[in-house]
């Protein structure tokens, strides 16, 4: 791929083109913006069309006009034919234009995605192919013989999608350059790429990811709200976790980009908006369908089918998943998984768009569990091996969930206003065997029966239904250079969920203990106000409030548990209603006040609901409540680097932590972050994007942990380090993508890329820490036309690290006494793995 | 250098400053030794008692937070000493008896066993196989009143009541460690085992020995003065 500026310049017309905007404004921008003139994609580097060997014969001449649509990161994601000039120069004029690249379309400082005409003219190698790139607006033709088409204005039709107003300097949008720099996995582990997040899979690919945003362990997602296409992946009450969140169903692939607000600033965060939310935006942005065949270390296979039609919107796709592996470790890892995704988007009358979205994921795996670190310094276990007991090699998770919504909008009117209504349903289905503490538990239901393996087997079975409708109003001036404009929303979401927790005896995974049998109903209605009031260029106010109803009606079969040993007086089971209301406002300031400087004060109030099995009749659902604030900047260098600054503050009234003997989570008390973070996207040359986040925080828990009848005086020192957080955590995603000429009469490009995590040592309970932790991801990958050929590898410097570590009590068998004093567990992170892959384009 | 790199730069500086982390428990480890009281005589409804020879098996023992020491509420203790070892309660200087591990705080609670437990993954009560005859505590001596004397010979056998719990459910403790300068005695007193018994009775069988096994009623009695009429005292004491 040439840089513009150096491109050799005979035989070839240019033509600057005059662009006429036709495009209204994009959804979701501020009005303010709106008003601004839409600036062109200008072409940043080209790549000449080959003139084809088959038209030498009758040396043609020919023309062909494509469209073409420039990305937000100025990437050409669709092309498609105008105008042709036969089959083979067609086929040369689209392989030379996909390698274009562009400054993207703006409006103002915001990026959009552009469609734009570019003529191509052919002729014979005496006279090389010519081309026409667009360029500045106004230009006019330099040379005589420029064609006719080239010469009329270019349509420039801006197809952005909404792009919400920021809610402060820690509203981060990830963009695909950034989310495909390093290799990833899974859906969840994009994620990773955000500032401050850690993603972990501590039970295999059948369970939920763990994730860690900016100084909260946000288990399986109890503090993350997390959506994908618009539809809520929470799952309120879970039984293995409140919040629970299972991100398989994404098919990294299809992720354009991911929206995550650190913090709660914006009205429209609900439930489990603690520490953030991270809103997933599916969309294939080349129109090209593919399969992609790959195949690994471990045994690993998987197949990627992506249908993905030219003339589509980018929302329009299908995507098809299947995997399998043996998994690393002494073959305990094991697992299958399979997801569909299918999304349509379809204009309607009366300038209403519809997408539809279906989704669905299936997954079955062994898991390793847990090794206490002692018996690996010992010898006694290898680091990724699990222990030999029937009850540990009977771990294993299956899930699966089907999802599907639509989402209606109405396209924003010239004014500004915009009506969107949205609705979806979800099925989901869980079952877990894990055992963490190896032979601790007594039964319940018969005292005497102990030793029997602590294999707690987890079942919920959960039927989700909801939406919404929004509206938002046109941009009123009540007077000069004070812009206000408001959204009213609502939010409704019912659950009617089933779920059991018991004791298993391996091998024959004979039931020898009840713990929880229960049905749970709930349903949340949710309402807010959002208002943007700009009082100027330089400054903006963004905020509103929200409020919750939760209702919740519980039927707990074991309820008021008769043990054997007492007299039978009652038929067990325990039925009640509880309900409770949050509210809570939330705010950012913006200013700029320079054109390279963007300030920004963000508070909010955000809420994470309780789990149903856990209230008492009656009972004002105790809402954990969150208080977020921070204060920040950005800093912009033109396109190449900007720089974010962020320090933030959160307040937790109760926060949640693992509890292994129950394999789910249990309350701790009160909790506080503070902290910084950085956040650099650079791009120092046109072939090479990067970014770059440090996050620090300092995680304490603020009262004595609740009393037990094991601890009725949990020992407690003012600024108690929160377990398991680590204070520093530095991510990097660095991307290099360039042309190296052609092979067989095709360009070939190769792209490359790498990925880097380091987390400092964690705190651990009982005063210890873990080690620190350095992982790099490295991908490199090549292309020729409608082939790929890429290797991925994971964990390249092979570091042997605790992807979580914890610390309780186990009795796993390996010692002659057992031990009663928790110890430090570890599930293990995987060791470097290859993966190589062969993607076919149609 | 733009600025904006400065900034940068600046930035990713000051997020490398380390944490502070606080913990309110941290590991600690310290000695136990098992200290004899008194002089192995004693004085009971008129005999006079004098032990020749008591080899006690001592271990596992869990200190716990609660003032219950049952494993039913003490499944996770803060201190530990995981081994068994046998040793004689009439030595006059203090026995090792292993090194207790765990983490400072507050004990209030202890429960343990006299080398035979009944663990959770067992299916009957065991002898540590530090115990060479399988026993928890030998015991020989004599007791004289008068001109009648009873030799005694005993082995004691202190079994859990059930599995999963030990010897000794729960026996009071009193402690807050705050560092590793510190020693667990475990304080015995052996004549004092020997109150439960009817020594008249015993002397009215004849001279011989009087050799006491598990399940007849002196065991019975010794197991009585072992676990609650002279039970092992637990304390803590600052070591220099």
């Amino acid at each position: 791929m040439d840089d513009m500026a150096n491109a050799p310049r005979k035989n070839r017309t240019r033509t600057r083109v005059a662009a006429a905007l036709i495009a209204t404004a994009v959804a979701g921008h501020a009005t303010s913006a709106r008003a601004q003139a839409v600036a062109p994609p200008t072409v940043v580097t080209h790549v000449d069309a080959q003139y084809p060997a088959s038209a030498l014969a009758s040396r043609k001449h020919g023309d062909v006009t494509l469209a073409l649509t420039v990305d937000v990161d100025g990437h050409v994601s669709k092309v498609e034919v105008l105008e042709s000039g036969g089959a083979d120069l067609d086929e040369a004029a689209l392989i030379a234009a996909r390698q274009w690249t562009f400054v993207p379309a703006k409006r103002g400082d915001t990026p959009l995605a552009s469609r734009i005409r570019v003529p191509f003219h052919f002729a014979p190698p005496a006279a090389p192919p010519e081309l026409v790139t667009p360029g500045k607006p106004g230009e006019t033709e330099t040379e005589s013989d420029a064609h006719a088409a080239a010469a009329a204005p270019t349509e420039v039709h801006v197809t952005g999608r909404p792009n919400p107003p920021s809610r402060g300097v820690s509203d981060f949008r990830l963009t695909r350059t950034t989310l495909t720099a390093a290799p990833h996995g899974s859906g969840a582990d994009l994620l990773a790429t955000a500032p401050g997040v850690y993603i972990a899979h501590p039970e295999g690919e059948a369970v939920a990811q763990r994730i860690y945003l900016r100084g909260f362990d946000a288990e399986h997602g109890q503090d993350v709200e997390l959506k994908v296409a618009g539809i809520p992946m929470n799952q309120p009450s879970h039984i293995h976790g409140q919040g629970y969140a299972d991100l398989n169903l994404v098919i990294p692939e299809t992720v354009r980009s991911i929206r995550v607000i650190e913090g709660v600033y914006d009205p429209r965060q609900g439930d489990f908006a603690v520490a953030g939310t991270a809103e997933y935006d599916l969309g294939v942005e080349e129109r090209r369908s593919r399969v992609k065949l790959s195949y690994g270390s471990f045994g690993t296979k998987r197949v990627v089918a992506i249908w993905a039609p030219e003339g589509q919107a980018e929302e329009t796709f299908g995507a098809a998943n299947f995997r399998s592996t043996d998994g690393f470790g002494d073959g305990t890892r094991g697992g299958t998984s399979g997801g569909a995704v299918g999304q349509y988007k379809l204009k309607l009358p009366h300038d209403v768009t519809a997408l539809f979205h279906l989704g669905a994921y299936a997954a079955r795996s062994n898991i390793a569990g847990v090794v206490r670190r002692d018996d690996v310094a010992a010898g006694r276990i290898g680091f990724y091996d699990a222990y030999p007991d029937p009850s540990a090699r009977a771990q294993s998770a299956g899930t699966s969930r089907t999802q599907l919504g639509v989402t209606l909008e109405k396209a924003p009117d010239a004014d500004g206003s915009r009506l969107s209504a949205a609705a979806w349903l979800y099925l989901a289905s869980f079952r877990a065997r894990t055992n963490f503490t190896g032979y601790m538990q007594r039964s319940r239901i018969e005292p005497t029966w102990v030793g029997r393996g602590d294999l707690i087997e987890q079942a919920n079975d959960d039927f989700g239904v909801g939406g919404s409708v929004s509206y938002r109003s046109a941009r009123m001036v009540p007077m000069k250079e004070i812009g206000v404009q408001y959204e009213l929303g609502t939010e409704v979401r019912t659950h009617r969920i089933a779920q059991q927790q018991n004791l298993l005896q391996a091998p024959q995974n004979e039931t020898w203990d009840r713990r929880d049998d229960a049905e749970l109903k709930s349903t949340d209605i949710g309402a807010f106000g959002d208002v943007l009031i700009s009082g100027s260029k330089y400054v903006r106010v963004r905020g509103g409030a929200r409020a919750d109803l939760l209702f919740f009606d519980v039927d707990d079969k074991l309820g008021n548990f008769i043990p054997s040993f007492s007299q039978k007086n009652h038929v067990v089971g325990f039925r009640r209603t509880a309900s409770g209301a949050a509210f809570g406002p939330r705010a950012t300031v913006e200013g700029h006040p320079a054109s390279w400087l963007r300030l920004s004060a963000s508070y909010g109030q955000g809420y994470r609901s309780p789990q149903a099995r856990q209230l008492e009749e009656g009972e004002q659902a105790p809402f954990a409540k969150v208080q977020s604030y921070e204060a920040g900047a950005t800093l912009k260098d033109g396109d190449r680097l900007s720089l974010s600054l962020v320090a933030y503050q959160t307040n937790l009234s109760y926060d949640l932590a693992f509890d292994p003997g129950e394999g789910r989570l249990e309350r701790i008390g009160p909790t506080t972050r503070r902290g910084l973070v950085g956040y650099l996207l650079a791009s120092p040359a046109e072939w090479m994007s990067l970014s770059v986040s440090a996050t620090y925080v300092h995680a304490t828990l603020d009262s004595p942990p609740v009393a037990t009848p094991e601890n009725p005086s949990p020992a407690f020192v003012s600024g108690q380090s929160l377990p398991y957080v680590p204070p520093l955590l530095v991510r990097s995603d660095v991307a290099f993508t360039r042309s190296i000429g052609a092979a067989f009469g095709k360009p070939l490009a190769w792209k490359a890329g790498y990925g880097t995590t380091f987390l400092s040592s964690r705190p651990l309970p009982y005063g210890q820490t873990s080690p620190p932790v350095f992982l790099l991801d490295a991908t490199i990958g090549v292309r020729r036309d409608w082939l790929e050929l890429s290797l991925d590898a994971m964990n390249l410097l092979g570091a042997q690290y605790a992807d979580t570590e914890y610390a309780f009590v186990s009795n796993w068998q390996t010692s002659a006494v057992p031990s009663r004093v928790p110890a430090r567990h570890i599930t293990a992170g995987a060791p470097r793995a290859l993966l190589a892959s062969m993607t076919l384009y149609l | 250098m733009s600025r904006p790199l400065l900034f940068t730069l600046a930035a990713l500086a000051a997020t490398t400053v380390p944490a502070c982390i606080e913990s309110p428990q941290d590991p600690v480890s310290y000695a136990a030794v098992a200290v004899q009281r008194g002089d192995g005589t004693s004085t009971i409804d008129g005999w006079t008692i004098t032990v020749t020879r008591a080899e006690i098996a001592l271990g596992p023992f869990y200190f716990c937070a609660a003032s219950s020491g049952s494993s039913t509420l003490c499944g996770s203790s803060v201190a530990e000493l995981t081994q068994v070892s046998v040793v004689d309660a009439l030595h006059a200087a203090p026995s090792p008896i292993g090194t207790v591990r765990g983490f400072t705080g507050s004990i209030q609670s202890a429960s343990y066993d006299f080398g035979i437990s009944w663990f959770d993954t067992q299916t009957v009560a065991t002898p540590a196989p530090a115990l060479p005859a399988g026993h928890s505590l030998h015991l020989e001596g004599a007791a004289r009143k008068g001109a009648q004397v009873v030799t005694i010979v005993a082995d004691v056998d202190v079994l859990p009541q059930y599995q999963g719990q030990n010897a000794v459910a729960t026996a009071p403790a009193s402690a807050n460690v705050t560092s590793g300068a510190t020693r667990l005695e475990v304080v015995l007193e052996p004549a004092a085992w020997f109150r439960q018994l009817d020594f008249d009775a015993l002397a009215a069988k004849g001279a011989a020995p009087i050799v006491i096994k598990p399940g007849t009623d002196e065991h019975t009695a010794l197991l009585v003065g072992l676990k609650n009429l002279a039970p092992p005292e637990l304390r803590w004491v600052t070591t220099p």
